[in-house]
């Protein structure tokens, strides 16, 4: 017999009430998905055709458009000399799409911690799973086979896996995948794998190696190549899809665990299965191009500001916007100083901070900070 | 009230927005303006701003003046400065190209040293730092921006604190003066002197360790840790700031105020006329062979740990470039200290060589992989097979030791006309 003061009964009158609050706001925020998504998807049209017109070698706009067309066997590209096109099909090109996946599988990654760990600090790093694939990449490094096929990218790849391996291992005996487990338990994991980095770089006599890990660790796009490309690009495009298919039970986590497990949803088991959907995502960006901060931690936020919570809107565009993003920034950090570059990280902080801090003014009815 | 606080709201986002952008341009125009300051282990190669001409040789080999003061020399205007769309390499701005010119003789003999040594007090007079330069006995005294300091006695324990002093060190005094070395000191990939102090012990970073060595006498550079530096003097030891310059220079000023303080006059003298010596042979070597009607052949300098790095101008390669009878495109092209550069920026700077400046192996790989690029089809370098792994220590200490890397890269450039001639190391310390 349930009376009006029972837990069940306040649980899902709060449920109702959360529910309705969904609904409520559904009709807008749809309007608005669908238009962020219209937008981004054609504002990455037009950045990433821009991106592969601009570089240090002059190649006339229409014979750029030209070889971009032909590397698609879309023009014949008669008149677009061999360099030329090759500088279009195996240097930009390769580059702008390395940009847009790393960008999305950041941002998505980013998207998904937060919501897992219902905290706005989370982000891809937060789990171990950069300072791992930091790791493995330093290991390697410093045993002198940096410069074997993808030694690198699998040293990076493992070494992440092994890191959210040991972090879900640590959480489930310690406390059962609690938040706050995983969370103070990747915390730990990360600063000890960051220090073992720190530790192999000094120790390291080789200074020829130790330039290879500093320069691997400030991460970048340079030297972006197809075969690269492909892997990171298959991996994110797999990732946001599998993100957006279980959007539905992201959302039920905004209304906390106990209310999403009334729903049917098997809570912990769901958390590590999207932590290590996070953490893999993180991992392959993490393995090409080293470690690009902000991305992750930024763009979702940006996007939640506008579009709100749901996420099934905020995964997708998310990973859109993550692209965008990066793109954008990447294109700035080869431009800017062309023909030299600056790093890709110095840019994401440089655009990222202030476009976030104006963000986040703009907004400050939704962040409860008006009077 | 309401729509006034609005609005406020409105003008400070926009405000924040507006700050946050001229933030943005204000660092970025920092980050392009700015330099890196080198350190020991410095990303990359650490180079100070060396003088923008390099100093040209002088028709004596005694050095009758005190600090090598360098006569303006014209830097020649390069014809082929690359344009950013690929040009049609032709034959003759390829390196010394074998053409049927008959060998033009060296007005001066390749000998390894040269002969004259004047009176010390000449040679040592108005350089920097030397407070008497009559005074050849002891005690005697110096200053640096460290302040003046009195060596009461020739040091028999001195410490290096950098790598190229160190470099000069080894030809100034016995490595058993050498108190101690920093691991890259004796790593072959970095260091010119790693078997010359094989022996030597070898300590870590801290101060303390500097400190417990208790040197007579320890040399630091403009880019040793301040830190670093007043804990050592706290300690008692005295420490003298010297300049590292590398280049076309050779660091003579440097070279001799650290043999006078060192109590090596001679071996100063001596390895000064030897830097003077080598440089005029190159300089008049290469003269009959540069092609005056296509301008002078462009040299990058690159190198590539993970990302590729250029040398372009205010580098100790830029120096070694136009003293070996080349000139930077990179620098050209408006690349300043060293940037991070693309293969595509390679192709649009279009070198007629491309010498990297990296550990043989590593260099080797990443030769072919320039050769195989199909980005890079177009540009000379490549098509004339002018990609070089060269010695990497000889270009990127700051020492004396640059003017090897002068004279490979000359006989890279102009390989006839050193047909007869080899070129030997930097000998050490000898009594």
């Amino acid at each position: 017999m349930l009376d009006a003061g029972s837990k069940p009964l306040r649980q899902a009158t709060k449920l109702a009430a959360s529910l309705a609050r969904l609904r409520k706001v559904e009709s807008p925020v749809l309007a608005k998905a669908i238009y962020g998504t219209a937008v981004l998807v054609s504002t990455i049209i037009a950045v990433a055709t821009f991106a592969t017109t601009i570089g240090p070698f002059n190649i006339p706009l229409p014979t750029s458009l030209t070889a971009i067309l032909a590397s698609v066997g879309l023009a014949d590209g008669t008149n677009v000399s061999p360099a030329e096109q090759a500088i279009v099909e195996t240097v930009r090109i390769p580059r702008v799409a390395m940009a847009l996946a790393v960008g999305t599988a950041l941002a998505t990654a980013g998207a998904l911690m937060q919501a897992i760990f219902r905290n706005p600090l989370a982000d891809p790093g937060i789990i171990g799973t950069s300072a791992g694939g930091a790791l493995g990449a330093v290991v390697v490094l410093s045993l002198g086979i940096g410069a074997t096929v993808f030694a690198v990218p699998i040293a990076a790849g493992i070494g992440a896996a092994a890191a959210l391996g040991t972090v879900i291992a640590i959480a489930g005996v310690w406390a059962r995948f609690s938040i706050a487990a995983l969370l103070l338990t990747g915390v730990a994991v990360s600063a000890f794998l960051s220090a073992a980095v720190s530790a192999i770089i000094l120790s390291t006599d080789s200074v020829t190696a130790q330039r290879e890990m500093i320069f691997w660790l400030a991460g970048g796009l340079e030297g972006a190549t197809w075969a690269d490309a492909r892997v990171v690009i298959a991996i994110a495009i797999l990732g946001v899809a599998t993100a957006i298919a279980f959007s539905r039970d992201l959302n039920l986590l905004l209304i906390g665990d106990i209310e999403a497990q009334t729903l049917g949803l098997r809570v912990k088991r769901f958390r590590i299965g999207i932590a290590l959907l996070a953490s893999i995502l993180t991992a392959v960006a993490v393995a090409f191009t080293g470690i690009i901060a902000f991305v992750g931690l930024v763009v979702p936020h940006a996007v939640r500001l506008v579009v709100g919570a749901d996420h099934r809107h905020v995964v997708l565009l998310s990973a859109l916007a993550g692209g965008l993003f990066l793109l954008i920034a990447d294109t700035a950090a080869r431009s800017l100083i062309s023909p030299g570059e600056i790093r890709v990280g110095i840019i994401t902080s440089l655009i990222g901070g202030p476009l976030f801090i104006a963000l986040l003014i703009a907004s400050r009815d939704k962040l409860g900070g008006s009077e | 009230m309401k729509a006034l606080t609005q609005s406020n709201r409105r003008a400070l986002a926009l405000l924040s927005a507006i700050i946050a952008v001229i933030a943005a341009v204000m660092a970025l125009a920092a980050i392009a303006c700015s330099s890196p300051e080198p350190t020991a282990t410095a990303v990359p190669t650490p180079v100070p701003a060396p003088t923008a001409t390099p100093v040209p040789p002088t028709p004596t080999v005694a050095l009758s003046t005190s600090t090598p003061t360098p006569s303006p020399k014209p830097e020649p205007s390069p014809t082929n400065t690359p344009t950013a769309t690929p040009v049609a390499p032709t034959p003759t701005t390829a390196p010394d190209t074998p053409t049927p010119t008959p060998k033009p003789e060296p007005t001066l003999t390749p000998s390894p040293i040269a002969t004259p040594t004047p009176r010390p007090s000449e040679a040592f007079r108005g350089v920097e730092g030397i407070v008497d330069p009559d005074n050849f006995g002891w005690p005697r005294t110096v200053e640096s921006s460290e302040g003046s300091v009195t060596i009461p006695a020739p040091p028999q324990r001195v410490h290096f604190l950098s790598l190229g002093h160190a470099e000069i060190g080894v030809a100034l005094v016995a490595p058993e003066k050498f108190t101690a070395v920093y691991p890259f000191f004796v790593d072959p990939d970095v260091s010119n002197v790693s078997r010359q102090l094989a022996n030597v012990p070898v300590i870590g970073f801290e101060p303390e360790e500097v400190v417990a060595l208790a040197p007579d006498i320890a040399i630091a550079s403009q880019y040793t840790n301040p830190d670093l530096v007043n804990v050592v003097k706290s300690a008692g030891i005295p420490v003298v700031r010297v300049s590292e310059e590398g280049g076309s220079s050779g660091d003579i000023p440097n070279i001799l105020f650290m043999g006078y303080m060192l109590g090596a006059e001679e071996q100063a003298l001596r390895l000064a006329a030897e830097i003077e010596h080598r440089i005029r042979f190159v300089d008049i070597s290469i003269g009959p062979h540069q092609k005056q009607d296509v301008g002078l052949p462009g040299v990058l300098a690159i190198s590539k740990f993970t990302d590729i790095y250029a040398a372009g101008g205010n580098t100790n390669l830029d120096e070694i470039i136009w003293a070996a009878g080349a000139f930077n495109p990179a620098k050209e092209a408006g690349i300043d200290s060293f940037q991070q550069v693309s293969i595509e920026s390679i192709a649009a700077i279009n070198p007629d060589m491309i010498i990297i400046t990296q550990p043989m192996e590593s260099g080797i790989a990443f030769a072919e992989e320039l050769r195989a690029s199909p980005v890079l089809q177009d540009v000379p370098a490549i098509i004339n097979n002018q990609v070089h792994p060269v010695i990497t220590t000889y270009f990127t200490t700051l020492s004396h030791w640059n003017v090897r890397g002068i004279e490979e890269l000359a006989n890279l450039l102009y390989p006839r006309a050193f047909v007869d001639h080899e070129f030997k190391d930097f000998a050490p310390y000898t009594p």
